[in-house]
């Protein structure tokens, strides 16, 4: 077998292997030392002997094993040293009772590392670990930060699971809300990827393959679930455009983009999954921002984009989806049905949340707006402003040419 | 996000302060115990003291031509003394680590967002 078909074998069972450690023992964090372990064991064995008729099997015994020796020597060392400790005796398990080897334990796993206790970055660095199989060299470089610091943020979640004592098995009337922060941190992590400007590390664009594997993962799991459809849809309506999104390391606004650059295949497979997620209901943020990146790739050329259906999209949008850049993109829609000194009636209204005070989009869109109404002078300030206040090297560059471009003053 | 906190004291102040004193000893020890939480938390990325200001080398071009000089680029008030990067979730918590060594220090904090090679969404 070759080392890319072990190094794919492995992220797809270490997390199976690990969600049926902590099911049956918990102990989240010798479960995953035990399954890195086993990895290494079946590293040395497999090119040997060759590889296991059923490696989840051989992986899930050998773990265990190790488990079971870990729990064992941590209960007499918490014995021994701290014989009235207030922490629950570690419950050891004899290894004759067997882990089922054939249930799916990945969605209960992302269940878990997505668990509301954690914040954003907890969650993110944690699933990617446990999940995706990640190093934690891998995470640090995707996220531009020490080792040290990534290994902090992924042990202290899992410490705070720990502490929140987590069940994996999730209550039947909490799941729902459960399921909406899986798909909330596959997104943070797709969006961590897409955001890569492709100059950086070779994991960062990575990122955006394990969101949308997980993603797959989810749904085949929950064929039928609305918003779980839409997100993958979303991923991989947004993954067909990447090729057309960065020239020359500048960004390219969607109007502008080289549409023959265009993946088909992941569009065609995208809007037909936007498509069955639209037929079910109620509506949710994933389900409209799915159809409206739908219209978007379904036209040949901007100028063909359905503007009205996007528009009306967008009214829906602003009702179920609270964050205040929704109402931003709606003013470029209103502009495009309406005209852009209507745009940028809704641009002001939009602006009006205290959330959008440091925004450097609200800038960029009036920019763009200006710039069509004819109003030169005015466009370029809003370019330079926008450019003073994004954080995005790419974007800032992009800012000042255009705003270099309109204005009629000479430079020097 | 990263934000870099720089962190800046009134140049004689520095110059004439006793770092023998258990009062700096105390901070020393109050500002260890504050990155020791930050790398915990996995928020610190790296910081560092700087050298007296008096110690400083400014290169600048002239005439196209790099040159050396010996001392700071601005003589100011104000001094440079250290620098902080931390990797965090929003501005509001890099004020708030910057407050934490204002408080500590009693001196100056700038908290300045770090620029990104990001693309942000498309428009």
């Amino acid at each position: 077998m070759t080392d890319a078909a072990t190094e794919d074998l492995w992220r797809r069972e270490a997390p199976q292997v690990l969600g049926a450690l902590v099911r049956r023992y918990g102990h989240f964090e010798l479960a995953e030392e035990a399954v890195q372990d086993a990895l290494l064991e079946a590293a040395g064995a497999w090119p040997r002997d060759g590889v296991p008729a059923n490696p989840r099997g051989w992986l899930i015994r050998v773990a265990q094993r190790r488990l079971v020796d870990a729990l064992r020597s941590e209960y007499a060392r918490s014995a021994r040293e701290d014989r009235y400790a207030l922490t629950e005796p570690v419950q050891v398990v004899p290894i004759g009772e067997h882990v089922d080897v054939d249930r799916d334990d990945s969605l209960d796993l992302l269940l878990l590392c997505c668990h509301p206790a954690l914040s954003d970055a907890s969650a993110v660095a944690l699933t990617l670990r446990a999940v995706a199989g990640l190093t934690t060299d891998e995470i640090a470089a995707a996220f531009f930060v020490p080792s040290a610091t990534m290994g902090q943020r992924i042990s202290r979640a899992k410490a705070t699971i720990a502490e929140a004592h987590v069940d994996l098995d999730v209550a039947e009337a909490e799941f729902e809300t459960r399921l909406r922060s899986v798909l909330r941190v596959l997104y943070l992590v797709f969006n961590e990827g897409y955001a890569s400007s492709g100059g950086e590390s070779l994991i960062r664009v990575d990122l955006c393959h394990e969101a949308v594997r997980l993603t797959r993962l989810v749904h085949a799991r929950l064929p039928d679930h609305a918003e779980t459809t839409a997100l993958l849809a979303l991923e991989l309506l947004h993954e067909a455009r990447r090729p057309a999104r960065v020239r020359d390391g500048e960004p390219v606004p969607l109007g502008d983009q080289d549409r023959s650059l265009w993946d088909a295949a992941l569009i065609a497979e995208g809007t037909t999954l936007a498509d069955a997620a639209m037929a079910r209901g109620p509506l949710g943020p994933f389900q409209l921002q799915a159809a409206i990146a739908a219209l978007h790739c379904g036209a040949a050329a901007a100028a063909d984009t359905d503007w009205l259906q996007v528009l009306a999209l967008y009214d829906l949008l602003v009702r179920v989806d609270p964050s205040p850049m929704v109402p931003v993109s709606r003013a470029v829609a209103v502009a495009r049905v309406h005209g852009p000194a209507a745009g940028l009636r809704a641009l002001d209204e939009a602006a009006q949340s205290p959330a959008l005070a440091r925004s450097h989009r609200v800038e960029v869109v009036r920019a763009h707006l200006l710039e069509e109404l004819g109003d030169v002078t005015g466009a370029v300030t809003a370019y330079r402003n926008a450019a003073r206040a994004t954080r995005s090297e790419p974007e800032r560059r992009h800012l000042l040419a255009r705003a270099g471009r309109l204005d009629p003053r000479p430079r020097g | 996000m990263k934000y870099l906190l720089l962190g800046y004291t009134a140049a004689q102040e520095w110059d004439e302060s006793d770092v023998s004193a258990e009062e700096i000893a105390r901070v020393c020890r109050e500002y260890d115990a504050l990155e020791q939480r930050l790398r915990d938390i996995g928020e610190f990325v790296a910081a560092e003291g700087l050298a007296d200001h008096s110690q400083t080398v400014t290169v600048s071009s002239r005439d196209g031509v790099a040159v050396a000089t010996d001392g700071p680029f601005i003589e100011a008030k104000e001094s440079m003394v250290s620098y902080l990067l931390v990797d965090v979730a929003s501005r509001e918590r890099a004020v708030e680590i910057g407050s934490a060594l204002v408080d500590l220090y009693g001196q100056t904090c700038e908290v300045r967002p770090v620029m990104e090679m990001d693309v942000p969404p498309d428009l």
